[in-house]
């Protein structure tokens, strides 16, 4: 069909700026996760915890009796009832739509001393230099993972700009990205297709 | 009766049945031009298991329920006389243990065979934190074998980002004989999940039964909490609630124009299309703070203001003329619609028994919409246009969602010329022991929630029907005697989702 090629050109790039550009990134209004701001809690309030309906908030007394407030990011699922619940703006709106760690216990803010830093899990990401192939499998997500990571090969995005694709299969994976808890249909597929997967491997969920 | 169970929940009737009146009433209701909604159970009291059914006399009607205690756990089923309900009764049968004497296909469901749960899942003590105890075993499918007769299964895990399900087919050549799609790969239990949560909790676990009806489900929960309560949700939060809602629809119309060009080979076609989706996801963050308008809803209204005057209407108005051109040249593409027309028939007869709903159901000529015939939120004071057509063919289902893409951009226009300001939010709290039934027409169709609370007034059992198990149930029926080529087409001009029906 010619005149979709003519269209295709006439749209011109639709692509964001790179992740260096600063530029429009389309996210405008987004919510985040909360920020917490500890020295603002008054003593004996736990609304946030109470009010989180993944258990990522815990306020728990310390030795010395003082409260100590622990947010698990990597439970947080974005919901901003601790920022509607806390009374001290201790909890508040963040517009930090981006947010990515190396490490599971870089998602833990807690007021307590950091611990020794683990040895890391990965000695070297040599194996993807170039380009990083990613196999896909949904464990029993809600498909909202799935639609934000088609979303990511639309023209907007254009992942591939950045060597980064998703494969059919995983005898070319990189990585495997898993969504969705794990139901108990879905484990044995999943286990399948991470030993289908080439040494070094990397699995994100 | 106990006090458990109310004459009438909210402004639903409930008329109690005897098991064996059921197939004979069923029966009638749909020579009167009635039709079944759903079927579910709830423990009505400690140690009794009480079913429901839901339906309409007439179309626009206002449903009712009957309510049926088993006889020694059994029921007669009544999915001979009404199809749409053979998945609802199996479901039950799954997870509370009740038998649908005469069932025409007595087979496992929602639980995969060699599951082998230690009580009916929804027992109140069964140990819902421990593993199901699980060794696949095949089973499900028709013994149909023969020389030439291929089996091909395909899945749980496929190409590229999909969800997870497992088709099998069986074919000779190029002719697809029987089609078996294994659902329920990714049945989370999320019904059951809602026990016992706050209102404010268990909204944001609607919001998360399926990601791209985020909006639909929190909207159908929080209207079933509403009607318990007999709360009256405030105009501003009402038109904004379906603002959002077309908002939701228009996302999602716009991926799957895009999915659906995709399987023809029109490239320029999926990347313009997702491009669109893309806007109009930014659209949606940009308003509420969320691309899938989550963390908004709550029983009583909305959780905060938003505001979408003067720029919405300005951006919607850019974004429909873009749309236009790219629907326009979809439907004037040969090479498109030649994969479209006479591709994947649904007869209106089949749309009726086996349950269809949302635009499969208007492409086969039933003209139903809940938003125009049961209204909710602000539709009844801006009723949208429902376009209808009648081939029943994958560009009939093309068609109509396009044209409920324009339906709904000028619908957010009109609300948007009348919304004043006001009040987004009052009490709602229900009553101990009440419940309520309440529904959306989501992107994919109609979508219920039946909500019994508990003495605390949380949810003590929470019924979804997603539109998705209804046109997962009607696919087939298109695809036996189809062929190969047209399957990826025929999938993504049906539009379905896997989480919702999976739930
Ligand atoms: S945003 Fe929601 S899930 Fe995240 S910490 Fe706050 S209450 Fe918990």
């Amino acid at each position: 069909m010619p005149f979709w090629t003519l269209f295709g050109l006439q749209q011109g790039q639709a692509t964001a700026p790179g992740l260096k550009g600063a530029g429009e990134t389309g996210q405008q209004g987004l919510l985040g996760m909360p920020r917490f701001l500890p020295e603002r809690c008054s003593p004996e309030c736990d609304e946030c915890a109470a009010a989180c309906p993944s258990a990522a908030i815990t306020v728990e007394k310390d030795r010395t009796g003082g409260e100590r407030l622990a947010v698990d990011y990597g439970r947080c699922v974005v919901c901003q009832l601790c920022v509607e619940a806390c009374p001290a703006e201790a909890a508040i709106t963040s517009f930090d739509w981006a947010f990515g760690v190396r490490e599971r216990a870089d998602l833990l803010l807690t007021s307590a001393p950091p611990a020794a830093a683990p040895a890391p899990a990965v000695a070297s990401r040599a194996g993807f230099r170039r380009s990083l192939h990613i196999r896909h499998v949904d464990a029993g997500s809600c498909n909202g993972c799935e639609s934000e990571l088609q979303a990511l090969n639309n023209p907007f995005y254009n992942l591939h700009r950045f060597g980064i694709f998703f494969t059919p299969s995983p005898r070319f994976a990189d990585l495997l990205l898993v969504t969705g808890p794990v139901t108990y249909a879905m484990r044995e597929a999943l286990r399948h297709a991470y030993e289908a997967m080439p040494e070094p491997r990397w699995v994100m969920a | 009766m106990s006090g458990l169970v109310g004459e009438a929940a909210g402004a639903t009737e409930i008329v109690p049945l005897a098991p064996e009146e059921l197939p004979a009433a069923v029966a009638e209701l749909i020579r009167g031009g009635g039709r079944m909604q759903m079927a579910y159970a709830w423990h009505a009291a400690p140690g009794h298991i009480e079913l429901r059914y839901l339906a309409s006399r007439r179309q626009g009607k206002d449903f009712f329920m009957w309510r049926c205690s088993p006889r020694g756990g059994r029921v007669p089923s009544v999915a001979a006389v009404s199809p749409l309900l053979g998945w609802y009764e199996r479901e039950i049968a799954d997870l509370f243990g009740i038998e649908f004497t005469g069932h025409p296909e007595p087979y496992r469901l929602v639980l995969h065979q060699g599951a082998r749960p230690v009580a009916p899942p929804f027992d109140p003590d069964y140990p819902a934190n421990e593993p199901l105890p699980f060794t696949p075993e095949p089973g499900g499918l028709p013994d149909l074998t023969g020389a030439d007769v291929q089996r091909l299964p395909f899945g749980p895990v496929r190409a590229d980002i999909v969800e997870s399900a497992e088709f099998v087919f069986f074919y000779v050549g190029e002719h697809i004989i029987h089609y078996h799609p294994q659902l329920f790969f990714k049945h989370r239990g999320m019904e059951k999940r809602f026990e016992g949560r706050s209102l404010a909790h268990a909204t944001v676990l609607a919001e998360r039964v399926s990601g791209v009806g985020s909006f639909a489900h929190a909207l159908a929960f929080c209207q079933a909490v509403e009607l318990a309560a007999g709360c009256e949700v405030p105009r501003r939060a009402g038109l904004l609630r379906s603002l959002c809602a077309e908002l939701e629809r228009l996302y999602n119309h716009l991926h799957y124009l895009g999915h659906l060009a995709d399987t023809t080979t029109l490239k320029v076609g999926q990347a313009e299309g997702k491009l669109l989706e893309e806007r109009a996801k930014q659209i949606n963050g940009r308003l509420s703070g969320s691309r899938f308008l989550r963390s908004l809803l709550v029983p009583g209204g909305l959780r905060r203001d938003l505001d979408p005057q003067p720029w919405l209407g300005s951006e919607l108005e850019r974004l429909g003329a873009e749309i236009s051109v790219y629907t326009a040249m979809l439907e004037n593409t040969g090479s498109h619609l030649d994969r479209l027309i006479t591709t994947g028939v649904l007869s209106y007869e089949a749309a009726f028994d086996q349950g269809a709903t949302g635009p499969i159901r208007r492409a086969s000529g039933f003209d139903h919409d809940l938003r125009r015939d049961h209204p909710y939120a602000g539709y009844s004071e801006f009723p949208p246009t429902v376009p209808v057509r009648t081939s029943g063919d994958a560009h009939a289902r093309q068609q109509v969602r396009i044209a409920e893409i324009d339906a709904s951009i000028a619908l957010i226009q009109q609300i948007l010329r009348r919304l004043s300001a006001g009040p987004v939010r009052t009490d709602c709290l229900p009553p101990p022991y009440s419940e309520g039934l309440g529904w959306a027409e989501s992107p994919r169709g109609s979508l219920f929630y039946a909500v019994h609370l508990d003495g605390d007034g949380r949810p003590a059992r929470v019924k979804i029907k997603s539109p998705s198990f209804s046109n997962w149930r009607v696919f087939p029926l298109t695809v036996h005697d189809s062929n190969m080529m047209d399957y990826a087409i025929n999938e993504a001009s049906f539009g379905l989702t896997i989480a919702g029906c999976d739930r």
